[in-house]
């Protein structure tokens, strides 16, 4: 049952990205939901869980996307994997963190969207990429990351929560590595 | 005893090497996960295998999406129609969408009717409007839109099925849309005017000059190639030349804002506003045949 539910809602993620979200968009710019949902699979779950996580959202995002195919697949791939090495060594989760790091991963996803560019299509005014696709968006996933973790972090988790805690919760079974990895990360702490 | 152990040792040394190569693979998972990973996006990267069986993967995969956004724009549209009908008035609003349709029609009306003059006052009746060979025409729904930022394509409800193909051209009534870039039985996904990798050919109504309009990173247009003599000016209206058989001669793409002139450059560049509102195309024309 559980990957049924995990596929619908990759799915459902998408159609919400490339339909609904268009009623939200602020000055023209949509936050990356895929890159968000990749970022806390990898935290929370793993490399293995973040690496197809980003797999899958990665090939949905290039079937749907006008641009480079394959580059939402290497580039979410590489943040879930990414995220999940981050995951282990994370001991203090907070709101700000995790939005801090979430727009530092939109920057850095923007760079390499930005190079791709260049190979392809030599863009000629760098400063209103910046200004007006790359920074707008960065600020915009963060926010929405950090809305997401206080939403999540306010329905499962206690004041006080640190990387182990949320291994350990039941609650977030779904999403998180399971016991075998919570022992692995006690031991390190 | 004595005989059966050197044996014994020789048969357990390869099963050991074994269970540790195994063991070794277990303990940096990870790394074996992440390379495994990177095969399966090269061979999903071949371009050999693109063509033909991830196209075979991705083509029920996009239809299935296709049909899900059909289901979700359409409940987006009713549920928003009502609630900005209270919000707004019903009649004001009605009145006011009737009128913005109006003009557009005549805008594009006047456009034609300027078109047609300008033609025969150069004494070039080698196109007579009446007698150009008829557009074939198909209407699609837009059902979705770009998930990121960085690319501007619209996904609409009509395929392969239904006569579509690559390269075909893509307009409103109020002007050039783009074009058709990915095709499957039931979708195509057509990239904006305003995209960075879409260029036009396209001509200045008023001088007559010719070149390229392409996308640009703001989302509006800007046109290229435009000779450093020519005398266009914020105001005049691009339309398309014909020259790529994409688009017949003589459609809408936008206006120029603003010209750009640099010192010692051949070309010089204009910005152009497109005609087409990209952020509320609901409905599309694709041309069939030029």
């Amino acid at each position: 049952m559980k990957p049924v539910l995990y596929i619908l809602g990759l799915i459902s993620l998408i159609l919400f990205q490339t339909t609904l979200l268009e009623e939200v968009t602020i000055l023209g710019i949509k936050p990356d939901l895929a890159l968000i949902v990749v970022y806390f699979f990898g935290i929370f779950g793993g490399e293995v869980r973040g690496v197809m996580t980003g797999l899958a959202l990665g090939y949905l995002m290039d079937l749907m996307s006008g641009g480079v195919w394959g580059i939402h697949l290497v580039t979410k791939l590489t943040l879930g994997f990414l995220a999940g090495l981050l995951g282990r060594t994370l001991m203090n989760v907070s709101v700000i963190f995790t939005g801090v790091i979430i727009a530092l991963c939109s920057v850095i996803q923007g760079l390499v969207f930005l190079l791709v560019s260049y190979i392809t299509s030599e863009p000629e005014d760098l400063l209103v990429f910046l200004s007006q696709i790359m920074l707008p968006q960065a600020i915009y996933d963060g926010l929405v990351g950090c809305c997401l973790f206080w939403f999540l972090s306010r329905r499962f988790l206690p004041k006080q929560s640190t990387a182990q805690e949320w291994l350990r919760n039941p609650a977030l079974s779904a999403l998180g590595r399971g016991s075998n990895s919570s022992t692995r990360v006690e031991k390190k702490a | 005893m004595g005989t059966g152990g050197p044996c014994l040792v020789h048969l357990r040394a390869p099963l050991h090497r074994t269970i540790i190569m195994l063991r070794t693979a277990l303990t940096h998972r990870k790394w074996l996960i992440l390379m495994l990973s990177l095969v399966a996006v090269m061979i999903v990267l071949s371009p050999s295998l693109q063509k033909r069986p991830f196209h075979f993967i991705g083509a029920p995969i996009s239809s299935l999406l296709v049909r899900f956004q059909t289901g979700l724009t359409a409940l987006t549209g009713e549920v928003g129609d009502v609630w900005r009908g209270y919000i707004a008035l019903v009649q004001a609003r009605r009145e006011n969408q009737r009128f913005v349709e109006q003009l557009h029609q005549l805008q594009a009306e006047n456009l034609r009717l300027q078109e047609l003059a300008l033609e025969n006052s150069r004494l070039q009746q080698l196109l007579d409007l009446k007698n150009t060979s008829p557009i074939k025409l198909t209407a699609a729904r837009v059902v979705g839109r770009d998930p990121t930022n960085w690319h501007k394509t619209v996904m609409i409800n009509k395929g392969e099925q239904d006569g579509l193909g690559v390269d075909m051209g893509v307009i409103t009534p109020a002007g050039v849309v783009g074009r058709v870039i990915r095709t499957t039985p039931e979708a195509s996904q057509v990239l904006l005017l305003t995209d960075q990798n879409s260029s036009i050919a396209a001509l200045v109504q008023r001088t007559r000059d010719e070149g390229l309009v392409e996308g640009t990173e703001g989302g509006l247009a800007r046109m290229k190639y435009l000779p450093i003599l020519s005398e266009v000016g914020a105001g005049d209206m691009i339309l398309t030349s014909g020259l790529t058989g994409i688009f017949p001669k003589g459609m809408m793409i936008g206006q120029v804002l603003e010209v750009q002139k640099k010192e010692n450059a051949l070309f010089q560049v204009v910005r152009i506003k497109p005609t087409v509102d990209f952020a509320k195309i609901e409905e599309v024309l694709v041309i069939l045949r030029p």
